[in-house]
């Protein structure tokens, strides 16, 4: 439906203008063009047609193809100098963001991931707190996000309550989540089909999945991933009233005397300046883009970044703990086929104090590195010599019979986690670079160790000939950027309000990973989602009483 | 897609079975073509290397990923995607790929005196000249490029006609179906999916 796209000149002023294209900003750009308002969305990236996402492993994996090559600095506390860290931080930059290239486990997150700090109490060096929403506020948006993004699976243990079932049956069970499944009962646990983000039969006009395997790190050129780019960008542009203005990088938000947005300043694919005015700004970048944003739109009134009276932009920065323990079984699997994962358990969701630390997670059995080339590089026993007749005779004999473990879990905020400035470091276009100080909480590894043992459980139990450890290390990277713009009622420790509007100015909204208050375990993805589908419902309500 | 091939997940359960075996008789009754082709001179031309870099590149990279009873660096022409890609994207790469093949006759010569390149020492040697330098960055480069060189797309230069592919079970469709793998398959025959 291109023909109806708009296009609005720069110099015109539009309802709003939305930074970023990803989770939240397809949704919001959906929400607020199918209520009737001029929206631009601008992205850093290009905008990509499904054929071009082609099965490419080198491409798409060494050469970053939709991957951000932002330089990273990254440094674990902030008295170590921050250096260079190439892909530290994993998002995908182009029109759909991080929503194309992600692997579409769609956990939504349960009850007690809002309310857990008044549960259980405070956690000696975190900044743990509830979140000002509870579960049942933001349940009717999972339940859009099933329907409208679209999402397959079937309720297991534990389930969320949900309002309408799931649209689509789960995907068909692969050998991993065959064996995943017989060794989870064998220990006792309750696995149950993934929800995931991927139709799994024809749903809202577009095609069921095709099993081609290319899900984690890779577009879906069938459109069967459920991403902001196939299922909510099309709606949005087809009102006439949304423009993607791909190849557009934000600098700053400009503000007036008053202190209210008035548009912002980017560089478009020539790398000339414009400035777009628009009544109301809706920052949706992501964890890392708009705490940076923020943080270098400076003035005289906002001398330590634009709404940032309370110092916490770019603060408690979290990731999700991961634990990856791969093992070979005596019969093929051929995990490069399908979906990245059929099969979850979530039986130590909850933080259970006979642990003796803090945290709660989940598994799923995958092929983590089901690839050629990565497993050429990183498959099997991490002492052995990966090269020579040993290694080629491993590859020949594992590469179809290799299954991983992969464990899911908390990240407490903390308040020294965060998303900077860095000093030194540049981008393209000579604006500070991403700063990461990062060093996850003691009970964080604790938990990653503790599912890193249920793992070496299960692939004990389901048969596995053989499996390998690695020692449970402080994260080095990431594609989960979450907290670093918390929503909270109280302005002195938030950034945000309930309904994403930012504390210090009116008219500036902020809606993606950096708006979650804390972590949940693993699979942040729906619930940016969610809170997008809230967020764009209420701001358009804001903007027609004009309260913008 | 380089080659039509029927499902691997019959032959797979054994590398090495019959069925197996039949695909590479095929395989090496085309290497061995391929073989005798690059036997005759003149020697393969490179862009980016020259031909002694090129041959003493490809004698690591065949002991990366060595030909034994299946094809290896070799037949997937790794070289030939290195020597494509320092034009491109692996750039960066060159300067350290040539420097360290610079450094190579001095430590061919300690191992045996009067050799005339890493290529012509016996694999022991090279192997052990290997592993002195495992660490280092010439040598990780170039296990990297070797690996992208056997089980990359075809279409970047190396992995020719999919032997990286075949030889580990990859089968490079655009579409699967289900029964995937052994377990699942077995599921379904007891009816219980």
């Amino acid at each position: 439906m291109t023909q109806t796209t708009a296009r609005y000149p720069v110099s015109s002023t539009v309802d709003f203008v939305i930074v970023g294209s990803g989770a939240a900003g397809g949704i919001m750009a959906k929400e607020l063009s199918t209520k009737g308002f001029s929206v631009v969305v601008l992205e850093q990236g290009p905008r990509l047609h499904p054929s071009q996402f082609d099965h490419d492993e080198y491409k798409f994996f060494f050469q970053n193809y939709i991957n951000t090559k932002q330089p990273i600095t990254w440094r674990e506390t902030a008295a170590n100098e921050a250096k260079l860290k190439p892909g530290a931080v994993w998002y995908a930059q182009l029109v759909g963001g991080s929503s194309v290239h992600f692997t579409a486990n769609f956990w939504r997150f349960r009850p007690i991931d809002f309310i857990e700090r008044s549960k259980i109490g405070a956690i000696p060096g975190s900044t743990l707190v509830d979140w000002p929403i509870r579960y049942e506020e933001l349940e009717p948006y999972y339940t859009k996000v099933d329907w409208e993004i679209g999402v397959s699976g079937a309720p297991g243990w534990n389930d969320a309550p949900r309002s309408r079932p799931y649209p689509m049956p789960p995907l068909p069970v692969k050998s991993s989540g065959v064996l995943f499944e017989q060794g989870a009962r064998k220990m006792g646990w309750h696995p149950f089909p993934a929800p995931m983000a991927i139709n799994s039969r024809e749903h809202n006009g577009r095609a069921a999945c095709a099993q081609c395997g290319y899900c984690m790190g890779y577009g879906c050129e069938y459109g069967a991933k459920s991403t902001s780019l196939s299922a909510m960008i099309p709606l949005a542009e087809r009102t006439g009233k949304c423009e993607i203005r791909p190849n557009s990088y934000v600098r700053k938000v400009e503000v007036d005397a008053k202190g209210r947005a008035t548009g912002v300043i980017y560089f478009d694919g020539e790398r000339r300046e414009q400035f777009q005015r628009a009544r109301a700004v809706v920052l949706c970048g992501n964890g890392a883009e708009t705490p940076r944003l923020l943080l270098m739109s400076k003035s005289n009134r906002f001398p330590n970044g634009l709404a940032n009276s309370s110092g916490m932009v770019g603060q408690n920065l979290m990731f999700n703990g991961g634990t990856i323990v791969q093992g070979v079984y005596e019969h093929p699997l051929n995990e490069f086929k399908g979906p990245q994962v059929t099969r979850i358990a979530l039986d130590w969701y909850d933080s259970d104090p006979r642990r003796g630390f803090y945290g709660g997670g989940g598994m799923d059995a995958r092929g983590d590195i089901m690839l050629p080339i990565m497993f050429a590089l990183a498959g099997g026993d991490p002492k052995a010599r990966k090269w020579g007749a040993a290694h080629k005779q491993f590859l020949e004999q594992a590469f179809t019979r290799n299954m991983s473990v992969f464990g899911h879990s908390t990240s407490l905020p903390v308040a020294t986690n965060t998303i900077t400035l860095d000093a030194k470091e540049k981008d393209a276009w000579g604006l500070p670079a991403i700063r990461v100080t990062y060093r996850d909480h003691a009970d964080d590894l604790k938990m990653m160790k503790f599912l890193q043992d249920r793992a070496v459980e299960l692939h004990q139990a389901a048969g596995a000939k053989q499996y390998w450890t690695n020692p449970i290390q402080v994260s080095g990277g990431t594609a989960h950027l979450l907290g670093t713009c918390r929503m909270g009622n109280d302005p002195k420790t938030s950034v945000i309000d309930k309904w994403h509007r930012s504390h210090d100015v009116k008219n500036l909204f902020l809606c993606d990973g950096s708006s979650l208050v804390t972590s949940g375990r693993g699979q942040p993805t729906m619930t940016i989602m969610a809170l997008a589908f809230r967020a764009g419902e209420k701001i358009a309500e804001f903007a027609k009483r004009g309260e913008v | 897609m380089t080659t039509t091939r029927r499902s691997f997940l019959g032959t797979a359960a054994g590398i090495g079975s019959a069925a197996a075996l039949a695909d590479w008789a095929l395989v090496h009754e085309a290497l061995a073509h391929a073989a005798e082709a690059v036997a005759q001179q003149p020697p393969p031309r490179f862009t980016h290397l020259t031909a002694d870099e090129g041959r003493e590149l490809a004698a690591i990279a065949e002991r990366i990923v060595p030909t034994t009873n299946t094809p290896g660096a070799r037949e997937a022409g790794a070289v030939f995607f290195m020597d494509k890609a320092f034009g491109t994207f692996e750039k960066a790469a060159l300067p350290v790929v040539k420097k360290g093949l610079a450094e190579l006759p001095a430590r061919v010569a300690k191992r045996q005196k009067g050799a005339k390149s890493f290529a012509a020492l016996p694999v022991a040697d090279q192997d052990a000249i290997l592993i002195d330098l495992e660490s280092g960055e010439f040598f990780g480069a170039v296990r990297y490029l070797t690996m992208v060189g056997v089980f990359g797309n075809p279409s970047h230069g190396g992995n020719r006609g999919g032997v990286g592919w075949k030889l580990i079970g990859f089968e490079p469709k655009p579409s699967h179906a289900p029964p995937f793998g052994y377990y699942d398959a077995q599921l379904v025959k007891r009816g219980k999916s």
